[in-house]
């Protein structure tokens, strides 16, 4: 209703974390007369300090976001801020580097720090892109709800293959025993629950009825009822062709809803799966930052 | 041969009754106690197995030599049972009663058996269970006929006929049908006698041949068949035949006003919610004839138990105090003149018109919820806009009220025996005046559900409320200052109209000669724009709707229809113009509204029609601070429910998932505050109050019975236990993890049952957590009148100009 967490409070922490990014490259140019740019100079240890600043500020996010109690500054201002000030954490830092890098745990801090930042960018697209996705994909119907649908259509597609022969009625087992819905992360996004789906029972079906090389070409073109009229072989009784149209309708009508609620997994799944990798890397980059400074002021 | 005479005959084992047996055997009285069951307390032995029982009100002291604390079902129906068994108290079980008359002396009181127990005293306290209804026909002794079903568990795979159409039978065919053959027998071709929710629930079950339904069709016959019943049914004319193991007949039950009518009781008026009329002992207007527990208005068991004591001593003349007399001599300590409870009721009944009718009993209980004030002169008692609900009525001294900042200099000035606080009462909404003490000011400060239980069992109380709330709604609301003689002519030409959900107050095209006055409840206007009906505006209770039509006198351009049960004060349309001739501040403000409506841009309006729409229907209308979310920005990351769970013991009173959803916007499971919360009506305890700011709350005092969450039309309460397990810190969840929306999921934590709903977290500062917790600012609340349509309309002209 408010807009985005892109917007809050009128672009509040853009305008800050532009600031903030303007501040931090006046200080990089004001080190260059000297010697090269790096964390050694003044400006550097400025950087430095902002940078680490940032990260604490950044990492408290996940702190504030469980303090329910604390309802003095709401989550969406402090998430606003996390966006801006995360974007503007990998121009302190770069500029705090001079762009030196090597093969140590300086280094390897920034380089975790950029993992959890690009993370974060993924995290924020997915954040802005898929919940108005999956609403459009829900169109006001729950999960639960889709699911009871499909148990429905399971159990009427069941019924129908059982008036029409023991092989279709095999084959709607199969295919309602074997539907499976989620699974692991990958099969989530991937929307594989790594079984075949309806084209290849229609296919199957097809095969009970017609030649295979006549289906093979046509069976994925045509409407199924086209289909089952032009190839309907075994018997010619317009009851028994309306039957298996009917059994086709409503096992398209389950295929849809399975990919439906399969959608609604991944979108979910995207926009979860991201935290997977953000956290543990923000943890890293914690532990590689206290090195980091250790090491610096143990050499200095 | 003349019967024995018992000095006390009691008729129903429940808690009163028992308790009023066991004092009678401790005391050696001579009596008989009459139960129509084969067990005693039948209705807490009907509870559901392991059901935890409350021992509420905590401040009333149990005074019953019956044994009471909160403990589960079994425990207390063990430990009465062994009482009563202990004492040799005089039990006759398997004895309903079938009519009770008096000679001279003595009762005689006639069992279903053909017995006759005579008695100098007889006390009724059967409760308001009543007797179900019989199917009356050959073959019901047989042993396949019952009258309730305890455990629908017990059955398993049988074929059950469940005979009856009303609530009760529905749901018993729902629970058996879900692992039974049941068939059901409805005498008519509807449901239409059935709550929604279990008609439409017993339609879906019919149409997914879950359950068999015969209509148009009655019982004939029951007899026996290889173990089995077979039943015959007449079915539209025809007979059939059904095969079954069990029959439950739910045919409703004899309501007991009609038995006590049928003893000589007199009740107080002609309403379904009257009561008999008791002196201060409970003895009715049939002189030895007591009327004591449920049946007498009392819905909790130690106020049963207590009284089963009194009446006994009272009969073995040895009358006690009643024991709320402590209770209420402390509240009264300092009003002049109350020096016992008997002359301080005097005085009360004697000063305040509305008290003179109800008679000591309901005046006492009345004066236990309530507090006596004492204000200092200037002192303020509600402000305007507060969301206070309680009713004053001045014991002495002046009250001043300031009515609203239109009209500064307009103060009215009440006296003793006159009451205020009555409009938002009626309204359910904020204060819409200030009142300020005078000089030596006392209050008698009622809950409003106090004073709306009064207003239901006493017609008088309510007549006196409803002309009062008349009158005012014209002299302090919609002409203020008006002389005296004109408001007289006024309030004769108006009439009061009551308008259920969903119905018109009129419709766009009608004649427009008058205007509508809103007391309680809530109207939205619609337009017709392109053909669609756009609803644009909410009406709630202290405005008018109708105004403009009525000044033009001309045809209604819009539709006002009622979102919530609504009362309202209609005013003739030439009254209404003489009205704005006298009065020029209320034609501007006609104006200014119109203005304010009307060049609102059309197509603004109608993009947000359709959700507004979608949000009535949703019963929006009724609520005061209503959760949305909006779902485009809704991450369903569940940290609104992890905030709510976190902020209330471990429990969410949030389900986000749960609701509907139109375009975007999604209405989460989660409660609106309604003006007039449905949870309310029904508390044993009065355990559920509203507070300064609006918050509908429940507090300790929950015995977990349930009614609230029956009576929730949005299924906002639920039970849980008020022992949640211990939850771990935040830094150990940080560390080890922990699944917050699983933690007390099902409140599965060593408690009791208790109901919890949201209570829009009244104790933390920076208002509910569910909003301030969430990351992307999709949660938001807001109340209908206001907030949600000025949101949604910016929503709107935002939309267009993206667009």
């Amino acid at each position: 209703m408010y807009g985005s967490i892109l917007n809050y409070g009128n672009y509040r922490y853009l305008k800050q974390a532009a600031a903030l990014a303007l501040i931090a490259l006046l200080l990089y140019f004001s080190s260059l007369s000297d010697e090269p740019p790096n964390g050694g100079t003044w400006q550097g240890y400025t950087l430095g300090v902002i940078g680490a600043a940032l990260i604490l500020i950044l990492l408290w996010f996940g702190i504030r976001k469980r303090q329910y109690h604390c309802t003095k500054n709401s989550l969406a201002r402090w998430a606003s801020a996390h966006v801006y000030l995360g974007i503007s954490l990998p121009v302190a830092v770069t500029l705090h580097c001079g762009f030196q890098f090597g093969w140590n745990v300086h280094t390897l801090a920034y380089t975790l720090m950029m993992l959890v930042v690009v993370s974060g960018f993924y995290g924020l697209y997915a954040y802005l892109v898929y919940p108005e996705a999956l609403t459009a994909n829900r169109n006001g119907v729950s999960r639960r709800e889709m699911i009871a649908d499909i148990a429905k259509l399971n159990d009427t597609g069941l019924t129908l293959a059982e008036d029409l022969s023991t092989e279709a009625y095999h084959l709607v087992l199969r295919e309602v025993e074997e539907t499976h819905l989620g699974g692991t992360l990958w099969h989530q996004i991937t929307m594989n629950s790594g079984l075949p789906a309806m084209p290849l029972l229609q296919w199957k079906l097809a095969g009970n009825f017609v030649a295979s090389e006549q289906a093979s070409s046509s069976v994925t073109t045509l409407s199924p009822e086209d289909f089952l009229r032009k190839y309907f072989r075994k018997s010619e009784s317009t009851a028994e062709i309306h039957r298996v149209v009917e059994l086709l309708k409503v096992l398209n009508e389950r295929q849809s809803m399975v990919n439906r609620v399969q959608l609604d997994i991944r979108y979910h799944a995207f926009m979860k799966c991201w935290l997977f990798l953000h956290v543990p890397l923000s943890c890293a980059l914690l532990a590689a930052v206290l090195v980091h400074v250790v090491s610096v002021f143990f050499y200095w | 041969m003349k019967n024995f005479v018992y000095r006390v005959a009691i008729v129903g084992g429940g808690p009163a009754g028992l308790s009023a047996a066991i004092r009678a055997a401790e005391t050696g009285l001579s009596h008989i106690l009459l139960e129509a069951e084969s067990h005693l307390s039948n209705t807490i032995h009907r509870f559901q197995k392991g059901k935890y029982v409350m021992a509420e009100p905590v401040r009333l002291p149990l005074r019953s030599s019956l044994a009471f604390e909160a403990g589960s079902r079994e425990s207390i129906l063990e430990a009465w049972s062994s009482e009563a068994a202990r004492l040799e108290v005089n039990v006759r079980r398997n004895s309903p009663v079938t009519s009770i008359d008096k000679d001279a002396e003595n009762f005689s009181v006639k069992l279903a058996d053909g017995d006759i127990i005579c008695a100098e005293t007889v006390i009724l306290a059967f409760g308001l269970q009543g007797q179900p209804n019989k199917l009356n026909i050959e073959g019901e002794t047989l042993g396949f006929v019952d009258y309730h079903l305890d455990d629908p568990d017990e059955f398993d795979d049988q074929a059950i006929v469940v005979v009856g159409a009303g609530d009760s039978a529905l749901e018993t065919a729902l629970d058996l049908a879900e692992h039974n053959r049941v068939i059901l027998i409805n005498r008519r071709d509807d449901f239409y006698r059935a709550a929604a929710g279990n008609r439409n629930a017993i339609l879906e079950a019919i149409a997914d041949g879950r359950i068999e339904c015969f209509y148009n069709s009655v019982p004939r016959l029951i007899e026996a068949q290889d173990d089995r019943a077979r039943l015959e049914i007449d079915t539209s004319g025809e007979m059939a035949e059904i095969i079954c193991d069990k029959i439950i007949a739910r045919l409703g039950a004899s309501h007991p006003r009609a038995f006590l009518e049928s003893c000589g009781i007199v009740f107080s008026d002609e309403e379904a919610t009257a009561l008999p009329v008791l002196d201060s002992r409970y003895q009715s207007t049939v002189k030895n004839l007591y009327v004591i527990g449920s049946l007498a208005g009392y819905p909790l068991i130690k106020q049963a138990l207590n009284q089963g004591f009194e009446v006994i001593e009272q009969i073995r003349g040895k009358p006690v105090q009643p024991v709320e007399d402590q209770l209420l001599l402390d509240k009264l300590i300092g009003m002049p003149g109350a020096d016992t409870v008997e002359t301080a009721l005097i005085k009360i009944s004697g000063t305040i018109p509305l008290f003179d009718s109800t008679g000591a009993r309901p005046l006492r209980e009345l004066l236990l919820e309530s507090l006596v004030l004492y204000p200092d002169p200037g002192a303020t008692v509600f402000r305007e806009s507060d969301y206070s609900d309680s009713f004053y009525s001045i014991l002495s001294g002046e009250i001043f009220i300031h009515l609203p900042e239109e009209n500064p200099d307009l103060i009215i000035r009440l006296e003793a025996g006159e009451f205020f606080g009555d409009s938002e009462l009626i309204s359910g909404r904020r204060r819409t005046v200030t009142a300020v003490a005078g000089e030596n000011c006392i209050l008698i400060e009622t809950p409003r559900l106090a004073i709306k239980k009064l207003g239901a069992t006493h017609r008088t109380v309510a007549d006196i409320l409803e002309k009062t709330g008349v009158e005012r709604a014209i002299r302090w609301y919609l002409a203020p200052g008006l002389p005296d003689d004109e408001c007289k002519t006024l309030e004769r030409s108006v009439s009061c109209h009551c308008f259920e959900t969903g119905t018109n107050l009129f419709q766009a095209g009608d004649a427009g000669n008058s205007v509508h006055f809103i007391r309680s409840g809530a109207v939205t206007v619609t337009r017709t724009v392109d053909g669609h009906e756009v609803p644009y505006r909410l009406v709630t209770a202290g405005d008018y709707v109708g105004g403009w039509d009525a000044l033009a006198d001309s045809v209604r351009r819009a539709t006002a229809c009622a979102t919530a049960e609504t009362s309202t004060v209609e005013i003739p349309g030439d009254d209404f113009r003489w009205l704005l001739e006298r009065h020029p501040e209320l034609r501007r403000n006609l104006h200014a509204n119109f203005l304010a409506y009307h060049a609102d841009n059309t197509e603004a309006i109608q993009q947000n029609g359709e959700i507004i729409s979608f949000l009535m229907e949703q019963g929006v209308g009724e609520g005061t601070d209503v959760l949305l979310i909006d779902e485009s920005i809704c991450t369903r990351c569940d940290n609104c429910e992890k905030a709510c769970a976190d902020t209330h013991g471990g429990i969410s009173r949030l389900n986000r998932e749960a609701g509907p959803t139109f375009a975007s916007i999604h209405l989460p499971t989660s409660c609106r505050h309604c003006v007039q919360p449905h949870c309310m009506t029904e508390c044993p305890p009065n355990a559920i109050h509203r507070a300064a700011n609006g918050e509908v709350f429940i507090d300790d005092t929950c015995i977990g019975c349930g009614n609230c969450v029956q009576n929730c039309p949005y299924d906002v309460i639920h039970l849980a236990s008020d022992q949640p397990e211990n939850k771990p810190g935040l830094w150990a969840r940080l560390l080890f993890g922990f699944d917050e929306t699983a933690f007390g999921d099902n409140g599965a934590g060593g408690g009791h049952k208790k109901a919890v709903k949201c209570d829009m977290c009244k104790d933390l500062s920076g208002g509910p957590a569910c909003v301030s917790a969430c990351p992307t600012g999709a949660a938001f609340r807001g109340d209908p009148e206001h907030t949600l349509f000025n949101t949604l309309k910016r929503s709107g002209k935002q939309l267009q100009e993206e667009s």
